[in-house]
């Protein structure tokens, strides 16, 4: 049994992606002489490479994330489930923001973000001073019988 | 010509995942790097063996357990659900093993 996790990444979040890389590796052919010096030793440095190479051409990104661990289950609860979709449908400035529309405890919200962004259910980003609560999955699935 | 970037994390636990990157050109895998990485206590992410096919030359390298290469050795293409298969089966154990034979 498995569940398999979809995320659709807008042309936003893209950019986004290739602007972050840029500010760490200044451009795409410092880092390719990066991955090319180090005999692509470094996976990550690798990995970023080749997405930031593709990406910038204009290549089409799946997103997926597979959770074989059992342990998902229990991140998936009811009101986590409920939060992702609020998320989904809904954009918020921050976790205050959304306990608020959701009516319930600050803190529970927060340990149900945190929860979910161990398996990269949702991201936490960085607004200003506080952060900014988002979800990009699209499909969520349980399979059976793999 | 349809160009297509697949990540794929895999969990096999809560410490160990698999991070895949795949790139096909109208169908065909142009480059493919599979991760096997592993969380311990107080540490990041660490990569304990990596296969892929860099420069269109199919190798496996192999880490130190604190994400030092201490191996990269030649080897067949692998796909996903091959490595897949080998790190549920052997899990930190490949770390000692001849992975240019499996």
């Amino acid at each position: 049994m498995k569940v398999k996790i979809i995320k659709k990444r807008k042309k936003s979040d893209i950019q986004d992606m290739i602007k972050n890389w840029e500010k760490k590796y200044g451009k795409l052919s410092s880092l390719n002489q990066k991955v090319l010096i180090s005999k692509c030793t470094s996976p990550e440095r690798m990995s970023e490479y080749v997405l930031w190479k593709y990406l910038s051409k204009g290549a089409e990104f799946q997103d997926i994330t597979v959770v074989e661990d059992a342990d998902v289950f229990e991140v998936l609860s009811p009101r986590r489930a409920e939060l992702l979709e609020y998320l989904m449908n809904n954009e918020v400035s921050s976790i205050k923001k959304l306990a608020d529309n959701l009516n319930r405890n600050y803190k529970n919200v927060y340990d149900d973000l945190q929860a979910l962004a161990k398996y990269d259910l949702v991201e936490l980003r960085a607004s200003g001073r506080s952060l900014k609560p988002c979800s990009i999955v699209t499909n969520l699935e349980v399979i059976f019988g793999e | 010509m349809t160009m297509n970037v697949t990540r794929q994390k895999t969990w096999i636990h809560k410490n160990e995942l698999l991070e895949s990157i795949l790139v096909d050109e109208a169908g065909k895998i142009r480059f493919y790097s599979h991760t096997y990485l592993v969380r311990t206590k107080g540490r990041d992410w660490t990569p304990y063996v990596k296969w892929d096919n860099w420069d269109r030359q199919p190798h496996v390298d192999k880490f130190d357990g604190g994400g030092v290469l201490v191996e990269q050795k030649a080897c067949n293409e692998k796909n996903m659900e091959e490595v897949l298969k080998l790190i549920k089966i052997f899990r930190k154990n490949l770390l000692t093993m001849d992975l240019s034979q499996l």
